[in-house]
């Protein structure tokens, strides 16, 4: 189990984590969720002392990592894809960090084979694509056999066999009861992957709970009706309690009752539906509407065009011939 | 949650704790399995072995000679450690520094988060290797030296001899060491070798021409506690005009290394990694 609190780390005048607070349980996938730059690397180098929080504190299964005697067999960290150094081989460079605990060259053989790393073994790191480096920071992070495993975007590089490779692992992880706190900012990502989540932005956490209640929180299931006497229809549902949009169409986007509660509704007061859609907002969508004020490189201050052009064009520096054809 | 952390085994699932004699392991596993390391120390032990050469072919060629009349005694066995000086600051500095350059301190400082048992294991494994290829590398100048000096060939057997020996590994270990300290307090490969450097080989000629230049003869005065001079007295059979001999030079070397590795220690805990 992780245990952050108000954890605060400073670089000069910048902050990049602002006392942040979650709780990372074991026996499930936690994903630690944000856009690039929201502070979850520094975040998760707290976890491993190789930052030291401006304030607030950080402890694994109760005390701080540094404290461990064992600390590889508390906690296996891939922080970064390259902490190696090139011009050793994946093996010798995992029988450097096993040394340090007296773990022997049969557990080292046992990871590399669990990391499909084998046939490379040998091999000098400088010459690894980025997913078998990848996989050797995995296999690192293996080594000690540990309760816990801290992994910073462990699919970045990885082709769609390695990504499914870190999915299972990760789930396999977890069932075994071992505390998994994996960080990405893809939110597809984390859909398949995560049991919870912890959402951060700008340094600040912006949601955490179990996937499903933060999604929900942020907006839930929600019915599309379009009706031919959608007035009438939205009047009569908001006397029933329902919550209610109106989009510029004419179309109504419900929350509150289900699908199978709005349509009795109408067919109870005689009111035709032309449509019935029940919508469940996706985990993008919720990161998106977390993070929005959180973005720290927003690319765009307004959506996107639509087919024809319409919507408000990002005032970009340096593309005037964009703006005359918009 | 207490509860639970005191009822679990100290040591979970058959591991070990980190002990210091397991860093040090980690770290000659570390050196030894980079080429580049190999490379400086074939380097080292061929300039320790072969620049002795020199003065004992002059002298066999021509034993009256000015450059003759250098040998044969042990002081010119060890004239090839003034090369070695470079080259083992050079590895001293690298073996911390190349940790930084490349990420690998996240993966060492991970596995190693108390951090100061890291330094101190680098320059325990640093210290012997530059001692041993001191000491080996000066007896070899000795064996191969042994033809072209023929009787006049310097002994071995008078303690002097071994303290010139014994001498030249420690100062070699010393500059290792040192040159560790700079680059961990540096952590950067370029400004710790040009800092070391500058320190050993560069400095003394500075101030001794400022004193010459000024007239100020405290310049002067402090060149032979700059640490390069200082651990070289330990080399010479004949110890000339310094204010320090053999034994106190290397202490004022050792001092010079404890108060720049304190400073490093200090700052490897305080920083982040």
């Amino acid at each position: 189990m992780i245990v952050a609190e108000h954890l605060t780390k400073r670089y000069g005048g910048r902050t990049a984590v602002d006392d942040v607070s979650f709780t990372v349980e074991p026996g499930r996938v936690t994903g630690f969720l944000g856009p690039n730059g929201a502070g979850k690397s520094t975040t998760m180098r707290m976890v491993v002392g190789l930052d030291r929080p401006t304030s607030g504190r950080v402890t694994v299964d109760g005390r701080a990592y540094a404290d461990s005697p064992a600390p590889l067999q508390e906690v296996g960290a891939l922080l970064e894809a390259r902490a190696v150094h090139p011009g050793r081989s994946a093996r010798s460079h995992l029988r450097a960090l096993a040394a340090t605990h007296g773990i022997g060259d049969a557990r080292v053989d046992e990871v590399v084979a669990m990391t499909g790393l084998s046939a490379v073994a040998r091999r000098r790191v400088g010459g690894f694509s980025l997913g078998m480096g990848q996989r050797l920071g995995i296999a690192a992070a293996l080594l000690g056999d540990p309760r816990v495993l801290v992994l910073d975007e462990p699919v970045n590089g990885l082709d769609p066999e390695g990504v499914r490779w870190v999915r299972q692992t990760v789930r396999h992880l977890a069932d075994e009861g071992r505390t998994v706190f994996i960080s990405s900012h893809l939110m597809s990502e984390m859909a398949i992957t995560a049991d919870d989540l912890v959402v951060i932005g700008r340094g600040r956490v912006v949601a955490q709970g179990p996937v499903r209640d933060v999604v929900g929180g942020v907006g839930g299931a929600s019915v599309l009706v379009r009706s031919p006497r959608a007035g009438e229809l939205g009047s009569l549902l908001e006397r029933s309690g329902a919550r209610l949009e109106r989009r510029d169409d004419g179309a109504l986007v419900v929350r509150g009752p289900d699908a199978a509660a709005v349509g009795d509704l109408a067919a109870g007061a005689g009111i035709a539906v032309h449509e019935l859609t029940p919508q469940q907002s996706s985990l993008e969508d919720a990161f998106m509407t977390l993070t929005a004020d959180a973005v720290e490189y927003a690319t765009s201050p307004s959506p996107p065009a639509g087919p024809h052009g319409s919507g408000p064009r990002p005032a970009g520096p340096g593309r005037p011939d964009e703006e005359a054809r918009a | 949650m207490s509860a639970a952390t005191s009822a679990r085994p100290a040591e979970p699932r058959g591991g070990r704790a980190v002990t210091f004699g397991r860093v040090v392991r980690s770290e000659r596993i570390k050196l030894l399995t980079l080429r580049s390391t190999w490379w400086v120390l074939a380097l080292t032990l061929l300039a320790v072995v072969a620049v002795p050469l020199l003065p004992a072919a002059l002298y066999a060629a021509d034993p009256a000679s000015l450059a003759g009349a250098l040998g044969p005694d042990v002081g010119a066995l060890t004239a090839g450690t003034e090369v070695a000086v470079i080259t083992l600051g050079v590895l001293g500095v690298l073996a911390v520094t190349n940790e930084y350059s490349s990420g690998m301190v996240r993966a060492t400082m991970t596995a190693v988060p108390r951090r100061t048992p890291v330094l101190l294991a680098k320059g325990v494994v640093l210290a012997v290797l530059a001692a041993l290829v001191g000491v080996v590398g000066v007896l070899l100048a000795w064996v191969v030296t042994l033809p072209l000096y023929g009787d006049a060939a310097p002994s071995l057997a008078t303690a002097t001899a071994w303290r010139v020996v014994l001498g030249s590994g420690l100062r070699l270990a010393g500059v290792a060491l040192l040159a560790l300290a700079v680059g961990a307090l540096l952590r950067s490969a370029a400004g710790a070798v040009a800092v070391v450097l500058g320190l050993l080989l560069v400095l003394p000629g500075v101030l001794q021409v400022a004193g010459f230049a000024t007239g100020v003869e405290a310049f002067g005065r402090v060149v032979p506690f700059l640490p390069g001079q200082a651990g070289a007295v330990v080399t010479q059979v004949a110890p000339t005009g310094d204010p320090l001999g053999p034994w106190t030079g290397l202490l004022v070397m050792a001092a010079w290394i404890a108060v720049l590795g304190g400073a490093a220690v200090a700052l490897l805990r305080s920083r982040d990694v």
